[in-house]
Parts: structure tokens; C-alpha cells; sequence
């Protein structure tokens, strides 16, 4: 299958990926895209530049994520609290989320091997941008080269939750038996779909999880806390942030105790 | 037959190639640790030679700079790794002969069996040096601090953790007494641990005016609490109250919300509502040692907690304490506005 990539790898760049992939390669990264208005304001953008800037750079570092091999992207696109902000900013945040999905839309060809899924609380999302989401999951259900999933309206507590409310609506109507829930049961009623644990955690700007995928980076996530801001990160952070995957589960691999 | 020559030459290249960046990259990792800490060392060493420097003047002066601070965490957890026994760099030298890559099988599956599997069963901590770090954060008028291993052996070990902290304590107190102006060192409370008769360290908690609140977790206080909560949840509503009309049955109906099971998870946590000087949630993680994660430290209170790493049990300095702090300083939370 050729994927249409918009990224654009240099030698050097394919280079050092062929020697990354010669080690272990994350099955599912996490990203918060964390930096998008203090970029914008530094630059003298506006704020929605700034996040038009950040949807860019995750779409690449999507595209990277597919050549090294990575399975599994989830991007912290919305939290439940970000609905604090302006009525301006929030609109525009969502009007641009729907503009890029439309366009996805419009040219199939690169949404080749790319499987998009939604998670977050979906009655708090746009009823506009519901049918383009559901659009797009439905569109590329069936690619499997990479999953990415759009975290919108989301918070890992709500996550937690709602899968606690899941799962007492199922042993109340006899789906399941109280004394058979585990952990592992537990989590296959967050979603719809299966969401499987973080292996690498990428955060620009802070160093906390933000109430993001607390639950799925819990036991053995690598996390890398770096410091630029969301729109500068780029093909050699992102290698950067694989290689320190590989050296930080070498070390958790040593511990033999 | 040339094709598959050329492409394993190319893998063996590429593999040499890995091996001999992972290899500098642990080497400059080890050689900074080791000159830090041996710098230290010998700085100390040299400067105990003049009557003006001590221990306790550190301890006072790390004291002073904290109470300059504009923010200070009231509520701190401390995650300690146990030490490993053998390290990176031996493990990537040995992969070189033979290559053991595929053998070697670095499972990306990390699923909870995969810990067991790496075994982090070994009782490699230090309870004293835990004890002291635990007298530094008191030190520095932190109310609260959750002391966290994976494997529980700080939970096993309370009651000698204990005697340690309050030792340390008491020592420490007189060097900061005159920076603090307090009359009596504050007094260790277990939260989350089982005490006879509510006592602590010989001495009622609740009487002393200052009071160090301690809470110890392990693994089975993270997830497999929140597991346990789904099931008290489950038996409290509906197993109780098996003729209430008012539960609803619908699948769109919420049964909780999260305060329902913030509020069951706080009381398996033994969190107190005497407790006003901080949050259930820790303001600031300190992780000891140089594991990037936080194995499973307690998924639900860590949403919005700073997460720092410092150098392991038995490297850690109050400097690195006192970085740290100034770090959290000068972090911003937005709470995503």
C-alpha cells in the first residue's frame, strides 16, 4: 500500500530512522500538543495561527510516526477544561478542527492506511463537527497502517468515569459478573474501540500529564517532557523523542532486581 | 542472492550503528553522574575542612531559599526506584557479541504481566536515606508528602520508616529552628497504613499542632483501586439499595460522577477531611532514579501533577532537592484556560 505522506524526510533524517528501527519502536505515542498560543504570541500571531500552526506539525509528525513503524498516535487536540476559554478562541478552535477534517475528506488519497477515531466525551462535541468526525471515522475504519486518535472534549478522569459508568450498566444488566472485572476488562469499556496502553508519552512546554491518558501511561509509559512549544516540533525531535524511548526502556529492562 | 547480501550488511551496519549510539549516549550518562556526584563529594569533603560549613548550615540555607520561593508544593509525593543490579551499558556491551537483538525480545507490550516479568521484587531501598528526603520536604514546611514504591516495600516497612523520619526530624530541627521561629518538631502521622489505637511514633497525632501527614502507596493503590471502587460502587447502589426507584436504568443515565468516585478512592486512600493544608492530589512528583515513568503511581491523582526527575536514592543531594523546587516555582498552571 503507498501511503501519500505531506512530510518530506531528509537523507540524514532516513538515516538515522533506519538505525532507530533497528531497536524497540513505540506502538502508540501520546502528544499534547501544548505550546500553540504562547508560539502564536511571541511571533505577534494571533492565537489561531498558533493553532493552525500545531494542527500542521501534528499532521507531520503523524506522517513520521507511520514511517518509523508506530502503530498507534493520540493527540490531545481539546480537554474538557479548555471549554473555559473565550467563546472566540473555542469556536475557533473547532471551526478549524472541522475546516482540516473537511479537507481530509475531500482528498482520500492521503488519509491512505490512516484510521481515524474520536475519543472524548461526545455529547459536549459540536453537533457540526459530530458528522464530520463521524464522516471521517467511517471513511477509514477499515485503514490499518496507523490509528490516529483525535482525544476532543476529553479528560482522563471523564474517561475513567465513564467507563466506571459502563461497566456498572453492564453488570446491572447481567453482561458481565461483578466478581470477573480486572483491570484489563475494565479498560475495554472506556471506548468503543480499543485504546491500548501508552508506550511513549510526548508533552512540549510542561512537565504533568494534564489529565491526559492517566489511566493508559499509568504502569510503563516513557515520558518525555520537552521544552519548545507544539508548532516547533520537528522530524529530528520527534527521532530525538524515539531514541530516548529506546534508551529509557533499556533502562527499565536492566532492572532485574 | 546479491540483494539479500547487500540487505544483510545493510541490517548488520544499521544494528552496529544503533548499538554504538545507545552505547555513547548511556557512557555520557554514567560519566556526568559519576563526575557530579564524586564533585560533590570531594567539594564537601574540602569544605567540612572550614569551620563555617556543616550539614546543618546546608540544611538551614536550603531552608532560607525555600522560604523565598513563590511557590512551594504543599502536598509532595516522592516515587523511589530500588536500584538496578545491572547496568545499561554492561547489558548493550554484551549485546555486541553475540548479537543477541532478536533474542534479547524487548517486549513493547506493556501490559501489567510485563512488570512482573521485568521483577521488580527486590527490597533495594534505603530507608533512611527516604527517611531524610522525607525531613528535607518537612524542613521545608510541606504538610503533606505520599511516599510511593511500586512493589509496597515502604508500605511493609512503615513502622522502621517511621522512627527513621522522626529521627531525622528531630535532628534536623534544631539546625532550622531559628529560620522557622516553631517550638516543637511536628509530629509523623501514617495516614494509609494500620496504626494501634490512632497513635503514631508513641505520640496522638491529632493534638500536635504541627503535623507531618505521610500516605504510602504501591501499585495496588493505582489501578487496582479504581477497580475495587467499580465493584463497592456497585454493591453500595444497587446490591443496598436493590428497591430504590430512583437509580437509573437507562444506559445513557450516569450512575456517578467523578466526585462519587474521587470520594471513594480519597477514603481507600485514607485521606482525612481534618486534612486542609493540601490537596488529595500531589502538587509535585519527585521520581528517584532514572526511570522515565511513573509506574502506576496512582492514575487519578495525577492529572495535574508537576513531575520531576532527580538522581537516584543513593545519589540524591538537597540541592537537587532545591532545583527541583525552584523548577516548580516557576511552572504555570493554566488548568486549560
Amino acid at each position: 500500500m503507498v501511503c501519500i505522506l505531506k512530510t518530506k524526510e531528509s537523507f540524514i533524517q532516513k538515516l538515522f530512522r533506519s538505525t532507530l528501527q533497528q531497536g524497540p519502536i513505540p506502538k502508540h505515542i501520546a502528544f499534547v500538543l501544548d505550546g500553540n498560543r504562547r508560539y502564536a504570541k511571541e511571533r505577534n500571531m494571533e492565537t489561531i495561527s498558533g493553532h493552525r500552526k500545531g494542527s500542521d506539525t501534528f499532521e507531520q509528525t503523524a506522517d513520521w510516526a507511520m514511517l518509523c513503524g508506530v502503530q498507534e498516535v493520540t493527540a490531545f487536540v481539546f480537554s474538557i477544561s479548555n471549554f473555559s476559554r473565550t467563546a472566540e478562541e473555542v469556536n475557533g478552535i473547532m471551526s478549524l478542527l472541522k475546516e482540516k477534517l473537511e479537507l481530509k475528506l475531500k482528498h482520500p488519497e492521503e488519509l491512505e492506511g490512516k484510521c481515524y477515531r474520536f475519543i472524548g466525551n461526545w455529547l459536549l462535541v459540536p453537533e457540526d463537527l459530530k458528522l464530520v468526525i463521524s464522516k471521517l471515522v467511517m471513511v477509514t475504519k477499515h485503514n490499518k497502517t496507523i490509528v490516529i486518535n483525535i482525544a476532543l472534549a476529553y479528560t482522563g478522569r471523564d474517561e475513567i468515569t465513564s467507563g466506571v459508568n459502563s461497566l456498572l450498566h453492564g453488570i446491572r444488566h447481567n453482561e458481565i459478573d461483578l466478581n470477573n472485572v480486572t483491570e484489563s476488562l475494565f479498560e475495554k469499556y472506556f471506548h468503543d474501540f480499543p485504546v491500548s496502553s501508552v508506550d511513549l508519552f510526548i508533552r512540549t512546554g510542561e512537565s504533568r500529564l494534564s489529565d491526559f491518558v492517566t489511566w493508559e501511561c499509568s504502569d510503563q509509559a516513557v515520558l518525555c517532557f520537552r521544552d519548545e512549544y507544539w508548532p516547533m516540533f520537528s522530524c529530528w525531535k520527534f527521532l530525538a523523542a524515539i531514541f530516548y524511548f529506546q534508551a529509557n526502556t533499556l533502562c527499565m529492562s536492566s532492572r532485574s532486581c | 542472492m546479491l540483494r539479500k547480501a547487500r540487505e544483510w550488511l545493510q541490517s548488520k551496519v544499521f544494528y552496529t550503528a544503533w548499538l554504538v549510539i545507545h552505547i555513547a549516549y548511556q557512557l555520557q550518562l554514567e560519566i556526568r553522574d559519576f563526575l557530579r556526584f564524586n564533585l560533590r563529594y570531594a567539594s564537601k569533603r574540602l569544605l567540612s575542612c572550614f569551620p563555617l560549613y556543616s550539614p546543618q548550615k546546608e540544611l538551614a540555607d536550603f531552608v532560607e531559599e525555600v522560604s523565598k520561593l513563590p511557590k512551594v508544593p504543599k502536598h509532595l509525593a516522592i516515587s523511589v526506584i530500588p536500584e538496578s543490579q545491572e547496568s545499561v551499558l554492561s547489558m548493550l556491551l554484551s549485546k555486541l557479541w553475540p548479537n543477541q537483538l532478536h533474542s534479547s525480545n524487548i517486549n513493547n507490550n506493556k501490559k501489567d504481566d510485563d512488570l512482573n516479568e521485568i521483577n521488580f521484587e527486590c527490597d533495594g531501598v534505603n530507608l533512611q536515606t527516604v527517611a531524610k528526603i522525607v525531613a528535607w520536604a518537612s524542613a521545608a514546611n510541606i504538610p503533606v508528602i505520599s511516599l510511593y514504591d511500586y512493589n509496597g516495600i515502604l508500605k511493609t516497612r512503615y513502622k522502621e520508616l517511621g522512627s527513621y523520619i522522626q529521627e531525622e526530624i528531630i535532628q534536623d530541627f534544631w539546625a532550622v529552628e531559628k529560620i522557622k521561629g516553631a517550638i516543637e518538631p511536628p509530629v509523623v502521622k501514617f495516614h494509609n497504613v494500620h496504626k494501634t489505637n490512632g497513635y503514631t511514633n508513641g505520640v496522638n497525632g491529632t493534638k500536635s499542632r504541627d503535623t507531618l501527614h505521610i500516605f504510602v502507596f504501591s501499585r495496588n493503590d493505582g489501578k487496582p483501586n479504581i477497580v475495587r471502587a467499580v465493584k463497592d460502587i456497585y454493591v453500595d447502589k444497587f446490591e443496598r439499595n436493590s428497591n430504590n426507584p430512583a437509580v437509573p436504568m437507562t444506559s445513557e443515565e450516569k450512575l456517578i460522577d467523578e466526585n462519587t468516585l474521587d470520594s471513594y478512592l480519597n477514603r481507600y486512600n485514607g485521606w482525612s477531611s481534618h486534612i486542609v493544608e493540601a490537596k488529595t492530589e500531589p502538587d509535585l512528583l519527585l521520581i528517584l532514579g532514572n526511570v522515565k515513568s511513573t509506574l502506576g503511581f496512582l492514575p487519578w491523582h495525577i492529572r495535574l501533577t508537576e513531575i520531576h526527575w532527580l538522581p537516584s536514592l543513593k545519589r540524591v543531594e538537597i540541592c537537587d532537592f532545591l532545583t527541583s523546587f525552584y523548577k516548580y516555582a516557576k511552572c504555570q498552571q493554566r488548568f486549560g484556560k
